[in-house]
């Protein structure tokens, strides 16, 4: 392990434990030692951030390395938003700590390519907005998850859950869809077509498709009931979107094998 | 309630025949799945009820951003059919600097398509990312065994560092042509140029319509002459003699992007009050 791989190790690692300090402290009510631990795990995660900037000498939001770090990099960010706009939600810190581990576990894992040289098609003004909104809605649907899975979990909670999955998720979606278009329009500027049913288009369609299910089902009684299940089948379709597209058979053939 | 409901079953419906329809493309069982008569039925059945739900749905300024996003979706759908049924497009490679210009172009179906004006293209230039290396310690035995260093890069201060190996400034590896392939410290150990990736390329694009018109057409960068869009999709690696290019003439190119826009503000407008800083309880 060299010099550069070994830095980058450690801050991920600071930034994990940061991050878990953060969330375990909001559970104990330690409000000030959880914003103290939240603060060093973001900054260590900031790091990682700038040392990908760099490294590469472009914003690093192309290999999955790089979005992964910048998805954890935006929980701490967004629990801060959430916190000061709806105060009487600030029992959803702990979920964005705990949430913003596990993309920094699987950078852990994964080939780091500290230098990733950005191929022609990816060098132009979408490139930043298309992957930042995307990166940002993926963070808020983990999030969302995680409270789908203990509003199962704590029936008799149920409805505080719910509230908020809905807040979650309705600053979410309009981030998505800016990917999901922006992605449109830039596909139209580098290859001639907005849509090529491109195999990571169509399951961000999918991903789409079924959290607008959530929202409509919502407001409709005799479905409110189900709604949640279109929030984890959505989930399911983002995860299967942003890490397993890649790994289908004729996926080689894909526009979007460098993501 | 009920056109409520009908759109939540057909999105659902929708969501589950892309699902099967992707993975029967991906494992080669199918193809063309969305352009099947059943995923076409399915998309027309939910524009009717999409139309219907706008039709019906009480006029309210506060509820414009339900109005923009979904009037956004039709305009994106009906400009997709109508995109799909009247666009004329090709592929096709052009040499680069043979003085000849060119008026028309074979389509996949050996039919020709005339622009109504002649292209050429003047020049092509290709920049590099500056070169990657590979640290071996076998220069006889270029193997994945013998790799002490998997990638060596140019730092910002034009040098490579090898870490306890020392380091190599940028100008040592390069002579008149560029980076050179290998290159032997002192101990032995040597570096191997990795494949050179490319940074961007461009080419000058001479339209000829009474008057000579030379313009950059560069990817990411197509150029649009009476109604025709030129992209630069490739280019000859080997010789820089030729290059590919895409062209089309779509009259629903800017109405898709006005649908793209609508939706996207609409969705904004539609979702984003929910951010109204409240007080607390």
């Amino acid at each position: 392990m060299n010099a550069l791989e070994l830095f980058a190790t450690t801050v991920c690692i600071i930034a994990i434990l940061g991050y878990f300090g953060a969330g375990f402290s909001f559970v104990t009510k330690s409000l000030k030692t959880a914003y103290f631990f939240a603060a060093i795990g973001w900054l260590a995660n900031l790091g990682i951030f700038i040392k990908n900037w760099y490294i590469n000498g472009y914003p690093p939001f192309a290999s999955m390395y790089q979005v992964l770090s910048d998805i954890s990099l935006l929980f701490a960010v967004l629990m801060v938003l959430i916190v000061w706009l709806k105060p009487n939600e600030k029992w959803l810190a702990p979920y964005f700590c705990f949430g913003a581990i596990i993309p920094l576990i699987g950078t852990l894992f994964m080939d780091r390519n500290m230098r990733w040289s950005l191929m022609p098609a990816l060098r132009s003004p979408y490139f930043v907005p298309h992957v930042f909104s995307y990166v940002l809605s993926y963070a808020l649907c983990a999030v969302a998850f995680l409270l789908c899975i203990f509003a199962f979990i704590k029936k008799s909670e149920k409805d505080r859950y719910e509230k908020a999955i809905y807040l979650i998720l309705k600053i979410a979606f309009p981030f998505m869809t800016l990917g999901l278009l922006l992605g449109a329009l830039w596909a139209d500027q580098v290859w001639g077509n907005y849509w090529t049913w491109d195999i990571k288009e169509v399951w961000s369609l999918i991903t789409a498709a079924f959290y607008l299910c959530y929202f409509h089902a919502r407001k409709v009684p005799k479905m409110k009931k189900y709604s949640l299940v279109f929030v984890a089948v959505g989930f399911a379709a983002l995860v299967f979107t942003f890490l397993c597209v890649n790994v289908l058979p004729n996926a080689g053939g894909s526009m979007h094998t460098y993501t | 309630m009920k056109q409520l409901k009908l759109s939540v079953w057909m999105m659902a419906i929708i969501g589950v025949l892309l699902v099967i329809g992707s993975l029967l493309v991906s494992f080669g069982k199918a193809e063309n799945v969305y352009t099947s008569p059943t995923f076409l039925a399915a998309v027309a059945a939910f524009t009717v009820v999409l139309v219907f739900g706008i039709v019906r749905f009480p006029f309210s300024f506060k509820k414009m951003g339900f109005f923009i996003c979904h009037i956004g979706l039709v305009v994106i759908i009906v400009s997709a059919v109508v995109s799909w049924l009247f666009t004329k497009d090709t592929s096709f490679s052009i040499p680069v600097n043979n003085g000849m210009f060119y008026g028309e172009v074979a389509q996949d179906d050996g039919s020709m398509l005339e622009f109504g004006f002649d292209i050429s293209v003047a020049d092509f230039k290709v920049e590099k990312y500056e070169a990657d290396y590979r640290l071996f310690n076998n220069p006889h035995e270029l193997t994945d065994e013998n790799v002490v260093i998997d990638l060596v890069f140019q730092n910002r201060k034009s040098v490579y560092d090898l870490g306890e190996y020392g380091t190599v400034s940028a100008s040592s590896l390069k002579d008149e042509n560029g980076y050179i392939d290998f290159y032997e410290l002192e101990n032995g150990y040597t570096l191997v140029k990795l494949a050179e990736v490319d940074k961007s390329y461009s080419a000058a694009l001479q339209i000829f319509d009474g008057d000579i018109e030379t313009v950059e057409l560069a990817v990411n960068k197509p150029y649009v002459y009476k109604g025709w869009k030129f992209y630069l999709m490739g280019y000859d690696e080997q010789n820089l003699s030729y290059v590919n290019l895409y062209v089309k003439k779509d009259i629903a190119n800017i109405p898709f992007a006005v649908g793209i826009w609508m939706v996207i503000i609409g969705t904004f407008a539609e979702c984003l009050p929910i951010l109204r800083k409240e007080e607390k309880e």
